[in-house]
């Protein structure tokens, strides 16, 4: 790595990056009520594929496809005493032959996300004091190479040619700017990766699916991995307003958008 | 998924997303059932707390139904499970919080817990500590709420005090509802 010297090139805008997954995780205050809810259906308009309550985890959770010209993913809905979790994420049962296992488009798939976690904002959700935006998003390369070449552009030092193995996580804090809320500070972490994805296919008899007896490796795909945390930081005891909550989460988005957009920066 | 062709043999697709690694390490260890070695201070991301360490927290909370528990007096209970907090910080308070907030353990334990977690000295636990005694003066159990009064005593941070507020107007008590006035007062002064 040599960090004079190194120019970063920051790539068009967030277009180029696709979403693995997308996830707000709200963190109740400790005075609010988590009782029978049916937010699912109020937000969907439909009830889940699935409800499960987890004995050991305590966590109520509830699933459901969604596919619509924006977005084609599993939302899932986790309820836990201590933090409330919505996340879309790519269904890897179904991985493509081709391609990255995602549910579209960051852009377009976070216009859908954004649109449906606000309106549950302003609604329906709890007394919050903790907020959080999450984003897995993948970029496809060719290769190795191409996946550090890529990285390279988004971060303040460059990747030496032979270099390997390179994993990079970093928390920049800062205060949102435009917020009536004092002294709002935000943690913003970014992990920069790359992946690589191999699919396989495994045959065995009919009779017995579980003993392998061939397998293919059908097709191997690189991909640079950038994972985002943008969250309030956990010191503020404030309830947020359903107002101010919903103003918060779109500035925690924005963030992670101009991280997607410009890189590690301060 | 199925090969196209004349195959009849079922055929499962296994998708696998690894780092390009050249490392040693064994692709199984990467995902034991290990209390997690990575600085998760600010990340949000959720991390389920080892089975293991469920498995040890639960049976410390059975072994306590057997304490005699005097006010002020650390008993093996409380000691355990300070070092525990201070070992395993936020998988240990999850594991807890479970047990505490769905009423699965003893209400004379719960409250002795939440007793200490309010005095313990351990700063990367801090909110997460104080965010379960303020949520625990909503549990059924007056004898919890009790012992949720008194480490939030212990913590003396005035920003419980809407909390607590919030609490007094819930509370059925009227010996606890008193305690809780005191302690505002407390904080207020």
């Amino acid at each position: 790595m040599s960090e004079s010297e190194h120019e970063p090139v920051y790539p068009e805008t967030t277009i180029i990056w696709e979403a693995e997954s997308l996830r707000l995780t709200a963190f109740p205050s400790p005075s609010a009520e988590l009782g029978a809810q049916d937010w699912w259906k109020q937000l969907i308009g439909d009830e889940p594929d699935s409800k499960i309550m987890e004995p050991k985890t305590g966590v109520q959770r509830e699933e459901g496809r969604i596919k619509n010209d924006r977005v084609d993913g599993q939302l899932i809905l986790a309820i836990q005493p201590n933090r409330i979790d919505w996340q879309l994420g790519s269904i890897l049962e179904e991985l493509p032959l081709r391609g990255l296992p995602t549910i579209g488009s960051f852009s377009e798939a976070l216009d859908f996300f954004l649109e449906k976690m606000l309106a549950w904002l302003k609604s329906t959700a709890p007394a919050v004091n903790r907020l959080a935006f999450g984003a897995v998003l993948l970029q496809p390369t060719s290769d190795l190479k191409d996946s550090y070449s890529h990285i390279s552009s988004y971060l303040p030092f460059g990747l030496d040619e032979g270099s390997s193995d390179f994993s990079y996580q970093i928390n920049r804090p800062r205060k949102l700017s435009s917020s009536d809320i004092p002294d709002l500070s935000v943690n913003r972490l970014s992990k920069w990766s790359a992946i690589k994805l191999s699919t396989g296919i495994f045959t065995g008899p009919p009779d017995n699916p579980n003993q392998i007896t061939e397998y293919f490796n059908n097709s191997t795909r690189f991909a640079v991995r950038l994972e985002l945390d943008i969250n309030t930081a956990p010191n503020s005891s404030e309830e947020l307003s359903a107002l101010e909550l919903s103003d918060v989460f779109h500035q925690l988005v924005e963030l992670g958008k101009e991280i997607a957009d410009k890189g590690d920066i301060k | 998924m199925r090969i196209s062709g004349s195959s009849t043999q079922p055929t499962n697709m296994i998708p696998t997303v690894r780092l390009v690694s050249s490392g040693t390490r064994p692709i199984k260890a990467v995902n034991n059932d290990k209390i997690s070695d990575v600085p998760r201070e600010a990340s949000t991301e959720f991390h389920k707390s080892p089975d293991a360490l469920y498995s040890i927290i639960e049976a410390i909370f059975w072994a306590g139904r057997e304490e005699c528990f005097e006010d002020g007096l650390q008993s093996t209970f409380s000691k355990t499970l300070e070092s525990l907090v201070k070992e395993c910080g936020k998988d240990a308070l999850e594991v807890i919080t479970i047990l505490i907030v769905y009423e699965r353990v003893e209400p004379e334990v719960a409250s002795e817990a939440l007793r200490w977690l309010g005095r313990i000295e351990h700063l990367e636990s801090y909110e997460y500590r104080r965010w379960l005694l303020e949520r625990s003066l909503s549990s059924f159990s007056s004898r919890v709420r009790d012992g949720a009064l008194l480490g939030l005593s212990s913590m003396d941070d005035k920003r419980s005090i809407k909390h607590l507020k919030v609490a007094i107007s819930r509370e059925t008590n009227s010996e606890l509802e008193a305690d809780m006035k005191s302690l505002v007062e407390q904080l207020e002064s």
